[in-house]
């Protein structure tokens, strides 16, 4: 699973958001590395949606302007679960290994 | 509409109908929230941004989605039954250049080992069998891999050759579309008529095939009525095309399910130009011709005689009984 695809899964698993909301969440949770745009986020949404892993939630006018939200599917929520807990398995394994080797730079 | 927001209109007109009919305003919303106050145009990256994702939308619309679905479906049908028409040519072939008296016998068993009459002749009968009842799409598929490899083994130890580029690629395609099938999930393969049409059509155009073949299996289409020497047999074969065609473009799924057979098609006349030793020269040419109408012939043949014979029926069903006395 590619990381902006992860990231808008874990911006939804807090509950429904929409696209705006998603842009800052993914912001957000990225440490403002990830800035995520509208042509990303909706070509992604189209993608999730026809996977069946996100879905349209409800709607709402604010300012004059359509708000759609999205929340994650039950598909959606296991695929993140099993995705996390393979980046998870992961990073303990890599910091394990950095652990026996000592800090950085000890290597030759 | 302020200037900011009509550019951003004006981008998102690269995004598919269907996508910007339902999500258009939301994404103004979005992308007008998304920028800095006082810009009046939208800086390059988000442009670059908006143009590849409706790029990204439009590719995965072409290649992805119900319509791909039904095509391949289709064709995972199709192309086994395919298979029919290129058994039935190598068949026919080999047993004519069995009862070929002017083949000497002692060649003859180096040139047509049995093995390969019995390869093919198991491999019509899978074709036969999944063409009509596919009802174990995994099992249909791993067979296809293991035909395609046998027919391969087989021709190039028959011929001391390459084998046929037709037969691998329809082989190929037969593979990968039941692959396709068996992975997605089972499902209608051939709408309505067409469930029972089609494999008439293909089975009529094996026999065919085998009917016309020659111990050489190249020389087949001069054998046609419509062969270089009878104008009139070639204006028959472009009327025939032209309504097949026309046809064909009234169904989307159709429409698609044809493209990926004359891409097979025409991958098998490159392949065959492409191993042609000693470069293209008009002789060759010909040949590759002669061998592209050899396998294209006995299905343009078979479609025409089921469809134009269902046609007709319906046709006679349709004119009332007292007006048909008259």
């Amino acid at each position: 699973m590619q990381e902006p695809t992860f990231l808008i899964l874990t911006a939804l698993a807090a509950g429904p958001q929409h696209g705006y909301g998603v842009i800052g969440d993914v912001g957000e949770i990225s440490g403002g590395r990830v800035r995520l745009r509208a042509g990303t986020l909706y070509a992604a949404l189209d993608r999730l949606q026809a996977e069946g892993l996100v879905e349209a939630d409800r709607e709402e006018i604010v300012d004059a302007r359509l708000r759609r939200y999205y929340k994650l599917t039950g598909a959606g929520q296991a695929k993140l679960a099993t995705e996390a807990e393979r980046l998870q398995r992961n990073s303990e394994e890599a910091r394990a290994r950095l652990r026996r080797i000592g800090p950085a730079g000890g290597v030759a | 509409m302020s200037p900011l927001e009509r550019r951003y209109r004006r981008l998102l007109h690269w995004y598919p109908a269907d996508h910007r009919a339902v999500h258009e305003d939301e994404m103004i919303g979005v992308l007008l929230a998304d920028t800095g106050a006082g810009r009046e145009r939208p800086d390059g990256r988000t442009v670059a941004d908006l143009v590849l994702g409706g790029v990204r939308l439009h590719a995965r619309r072409l290649f992805r989605g119900p319509r791909w679905d039904a095509a391949l479906r289709a064709v995972s049908r199709i192309a086994p039954l395919l298979m029919l028409v290129s058994a039935g040519q190598a068949i026919g072939s080999a047993l004519s250049a069995v009862a070929s008296p002017i083949v000497p016998l002692d060649q003859l068993q180096d040139a047509v080992p049995g093995s390969y009459i019995a390869v093919w002749a198991a491999t019509c009968l899978w074709a036969v069998v999944v063409g009509l009842a596919p009802t174990r799409a995994r099992a249909a598929a791993g067979l296809a891999w293991c035909a395609l490899i046998a027919v391969a083994i087989t021709e190039r130890a028959a011929y001391h050759g390459w084998p046929d580029a037709w037969n691998a690629l329809i082989g190929l395609l037969a593979a990968t579309t039941l692959t396709y099938t068996a992975r997605a999930g089972g499902g209608p393969a051939l709408p309505g008529r067409h469930r029972f049409l089609v494999p008439a059509a293909l089975l009529c155009a094996g026999v065919i095939s085998a009917l016309f073949s020659d111990p050489t299996g190249v020389d087949l289409y001069e054998r046609w009525p419509w062969s270089a020497d009878h104008p009139g047999g070639q204006a028959a074969l472009v009327v025939l095309a032209a309504l097949s065609v026309a046809l064909l473009v009234r169904s989307p799924v159709a429409r698609r399910a044809a493209a990926l057979l004359v891409i097979a098609f025409a991958a098998g006349v490159a392949v065959s130009v492409v191993s042609l030793d000693g470069g293209i020269t008009a002789g060759l040419a010909l040949r590759t011709w002669y061998e592209a109408m050899a396998h294209a012939m006995p299905v343009v043949l078979g479609v025409t005689l089921v469809y134009g014979l269902y046609g007709l029926g319906r046709l006679v069903r349709l004119v009332p009984p007292e007006v048909s006395h008259e």
